[in-house]
């Protein structure tokens, strides 16, 4: 027989010696797997979990696997054959139980759900498969007692000295990631980036922390005898891995979501209002040129250079202007450039940009300044034009930085923003898509220029049949000759017909941010699942920890240790090793918070984001969490079957 | 300080059951080394696990001092082997993860001994038995006799009056065996209490009383002895 096959039919007996264990791993992953494939959205956890199940139940020392190990041992087999049967023995549950819980989960989605849907949950099946083979292959544990030579003093203080270092680096890189979030782009990178860290750290600080506070509890008188069982055996790292995992992102999007929804919606009330507001005044009409075409480029887009009218154009639009509004003033706009703007639209208000360098690239084009616009606009040039991204596409031309020098009529959206935040009133007229930045003549000497709009100023208020006749116009020239004339009226865009181009862009409620709970419904759903997904792998762990440990309860309890402090210790245990992984994620997490809010209040002080504690649901996850988990503890730690098997030799790990 | 009065265990075996013991009388006072012979089957271990309170018995009464262990609960029979009563097993049932010096400890730590005051108990026993200077060293880096004399040092260790031993000598050469049930004797001479069982009535000899059990009941019973080399009786008793 090839040592494939002896290691094969090793691992084969090692399933059936341990029924019970197996089962529950099996079991888990098979419900895990089945839930996985019917809810998408779960996947991931469900995924998780399993290997979280399966890595605990191939590196858990248990007393059969060790036996076997050793018996291998004296028999001549080499570490290749020890390992193989292990491995064998893990991926033939694994594998079991993701078919079994694959096969039901597909079944539910064949007879209920899409095409789509069944082959997303193939794909979930194919993961559990291909990953947990991979856990499969991890090494077999042996047990080694560590004798405390010198030599491994020097490379333990190394191995502190490494990860203090690296908890060190992490933080301060965490620290930074959190300070240069300003968008959703950056979320989505250093967010994910942070999550990551935070759990190194957890992982690291978690494990020492947790040893030294059973350590200190040892101290208390009534406490002693408890923690001598319990110090004995620490909780795995697998285990802290998937509750750090759970607890950090439950505090990140709850104390996030509780910000965001504690945050003034101001910005959006503020479009939704002044979406509503006139464009311009009842007597006045503004019809232009709009660029001829955009520029793609990456997640955005330029205009193109609008185009100017020539004279004949000019003189044709100015008689039918005057045909359709007698006594009309007509102001030519002598455009020095076009503006970039995102791809979002024209709007002079900022729109959240894909694109991190360009939030907001949205400026008013240049004209020259011209005395009769305060007729339009009703009030003098003063508001400068923002400076931020400003760029004059003239790409021959080298002239004046503009945004230093122009001036507009308009409110900027700052100024409308504080004063609405104050209570102050709002303007009674929008200007939407019709903010132009004055530049004195001197100053664009020697550069182009070009008639690409003008205002229709009426002595009175446009009526509606003038209106109608203006329209005619600019359609007619749209049709003829001019096809990106458009035409706005004082209630918006009238060419073309029912276009939004007038209208101003509603800026989206960060209220519905995906990455946020913004809901108090949405932070308890959050805990709730890490609460549940981290107490089904502490189960999961503890059961299979208890099968493996009941020859040294038997141990315990034949030296003389009690039921109940064989209970209370696994309780203790847990109890503070969940509170300090708990406590430890949640206070790493809350500072990043913390500091990434204050970061991104200092930067964008237009409309601070409170940073605000759900403290329910915080103190769910900190003491709730590790209550939960005592009581499991104890609930799963001393099972009445150990009584049964009293009688068995127990002199397999001596 | 021990006394077990018709001390009966019956364990179920498939529909019916299977009488381990069957009325056992045995009595183990201060400073009496008593071995328990018989060939395997016989009951022995069943008999030392009582009398450690390990085990229940069906009916008949166990008494430790005062204290009625057959009818005491779990919890306190517990208690009695961590402050009167050490035990040691077979195969020594050494913790792997912990030295010999905290194997020792621990039965006074689950006690609620400070860890200092118990490691300098444990250090103490361990000299008693000759394996102080193992004190650091873990089960696995030890042999089959010295893990023997660590177990049977964390039997000894704190204030323990009653040692039951059970087949402490299985596993290990004839010298060691020797040497462990020496090692016994002397806590008798010193005035603990033994119980030990085994199959060798080479090691019996050394007993100041051999109860001799067949099938689960006492078949006979000698001693004292007075001293090395009176096992004929037993090997006559059908062992």
């Amino acid at each position: 027989m090839s040592a494939f096959a002896a290691a094969a039919r090793e691992g084969t007996r090692l399933v059936r010696s341990s029924p019970t264990r197996s089962a529950i791993v099996a079991v888990t992953i098979a419900g895990a797997t089945a839930l996985g494939v019917c809810e998408a959205s779960a996947a991931v956890g469900c995924v998780a979990l399993s290997i979280a199940v399966t890595v605990v139940a191939r590196r858990s020392p248990r007393p059969e696997r060790v036996m076997s190990a050793n018996a291998w041992s004296r028999a001549g087999a080499g570490r290749f054959a020890i390992w193989m049967s292990g491995a064998v023995e893990a991926l033939i549950v694994a594998w079991v139980a993701v078919l079994a819980g694959g096969l039901v989960g597909l079944v539910v989605l064949y007879a209920s759900a899409t095409h789509a849907a069944f082959n997303e949950g193939v794909t979930v099946v194919l993961w559990q498969l291909g990953l947990l083979a991979i856990v499969a292959c991890l090494p077999t544990t042996r047990f080694r007692a560590s004798k405390r030579t010198r030599t491994r003093r020097v490379m333990s203080a190394a191995g502190v000295g490494a990860r203090v270092a690296i908890v060190v680096c992490a933080l301060l890189l965490m620290l930074s990631l959190a300070s240069g979030i300003r968008t959703d782009f950056d979320l989505s990178l250093a967010g994910a980036l942070i999550v990551l860290l935070l759990v190194i750290v957890g992982l690291i600080v978690t494990g020492p922390a947790s040893n030294w506070a059973v350590d200190t509890l040892g101290n208390v008188p009534i406490f002693r005898s408890i923690v001598a069982i319990a110090a004995r055996h620490r909780t795995p790292a697998t285990v802290r891995f998937v509750i750090v995992a759970a607890v950090s992102l439950a505090t990140v999007f709850a104390v996030l979501g509780a910000s965001v929804q504690a945050r003034p919606d101001t910005q959006h009330l503020l479009d939704e209002r002044l979406a509503r507001l006139p464009v311009l005044p009842p007597n006045i009409a503004l019809m232009r040129l709009n660029p001829e075409a955009e520029a793609t480029s990456f997640s955005f887009s330029f205009p193109a250079f609008a185009p100017g009218l020539t004279g004949s154009e000019l003189n044709g639009i100015r008689v039918a202007i005057a045909r359709a509004a007698p006594g009309a003033e007509v102001i030519e706009l002598h455009s020095l450039g076009e503006r970039i703007t995102t791809k979002v639209g024209t709007s002079r208000y900022p729109v959240t940009s894909t694109f991190p360098g360009c939030n907001p690239c949205d400026v008013g084009p240049y004209i020259i300044a011209d005395a009769r616009l305060r007729d339009v606009y009703g009030g003098p040039a003063r508001y400068t034009a923002p400076s931020s991204t400003y760029q004059l596409l003239s790409p021959d031309v080298v002239g004046p930085d503009l945004s230093t020098i122009g001036v507009t009529r308009v409110p900027t959206e700052d100024a409308i923003l504080q004063t609405f935040r104050h209570g102050g009133p709002l303007p009674s007229l929008s200007f939407a898509d019709a903010v132009y930045y004055e530049v004195p003549a001197k100053s664009a000497v020697g550069l182009p220029t070009t008639i690409s709009g003008m205002f229709v100023r009426s002595p009175k208020p446009l009526t509606d049949a003038q209106l109608a006749r203006l329209e005619a116009v600019a359609r007619e020239f749209r049709e003829n000759s001019l096809p990106q004339l458009t035409l706005i009226g004082p209630r918006g865009s009238l060419v073309p017909l029912g276009a939004q181009v007038a209208q101003v862009a509603i800026s989206a409620s960060l209220r519905q941010a995906p990455w946020a709970a913004t809901s108090a419904a949405a932070r308890w759903a959050w805990a709730g699942v890490a609460a549940l997904i981290a107490l089904v792998t502490l189960l999961v762990t503890l059961t299979i920890d208890t099968i493996d440990r009941r020859r040294d309860v038997e141990r315990l309890e034949r030296i003389g240790a009690t039921p109940h402090q064989v209970r209370s210790a696994a309780a203790i245990q847990t109890a503070l090793q969940l509170a300090v992984v708990s406590w430890l994620s949640a206070l790493l997490v809350v500072g990043l918070v913390k500091v990434g809010i204050d970061a991104f209040n200092h930067a964008e002080p237009t409309i601070p984001v409170p940073f605000t504690m759900p403290w329910a649901v915080v103190l769910l996850l900190t003491f709730g969490l590790p209550a939960a988990g005592a009581a499991l503890a104890a609930l799963v730690a001393r099972p009445a079957w150990l009584e049964s098997r009293s009688n068995e030799n127990p002199a397999a790990l001596s | 300080m021990l006394r077990l009065v018709r001390v009966t265990k019956r364990y179920p075996d498939g529909p019916g059951m299977i009488t381990a013991l069957d009325a056992v009388d045995v009595e183990v006072g201060d400073g009496a080394f008593v071995a328990v012979m018989g060939p395997s089957g016989s009951g022995k271990t069943t008999l030392a696990l009582i009398a450690a309170g390990v085990e229940s018995p069906t009916s008949g009464e166990v008494w430790i001092d005062e204290l009625d262990v057959a009818h005491a609960r779990k919890a306190k029979r517990a208690v009695l082997r961590r402050q009167k009563v050490g035990v040691v097993f077979q195969s020594g049932e050494l913790d792997p993860l912990l030295s010999a010096v905290e194997n020792v400890a621990l039965p006074l730590r689950l006690d609620g001994w400070r860890a200092a005051r118990a490691g300098a108990a444990a250090r103490e026993a361990l000299c008693r038995c000759a394996v102080e200077g193992l004190a650091s060293r873990f089960p696995g880096e030890l042999s089959g006799g010295q893990r023997q004399r660590v177990a049977v040092a964390r039997a000894v260790v704190g204030e323990r009056r009653l040692v039951v031993a059970d087949e402490p000598t299985a596993s290990v050469d004839t010298a060691t065996a020797r040497a462990i049930v020496e090692l016994l004797a002397s806590l008798a001479a010193d005035g603990v209490g033994v119980l030990m069982t085994t199959h060798d009535s080479r090691l019996a000899g050394f007993a100041d009383e051999v109860v001799v059990l067949r099938d689960g009941a006492r078949v006979q019973a000698a001693g004292p002895t007075v001293g090395h080399g009176r096992h004929d009786r037993w090997e006559e008793a059908n062992l």
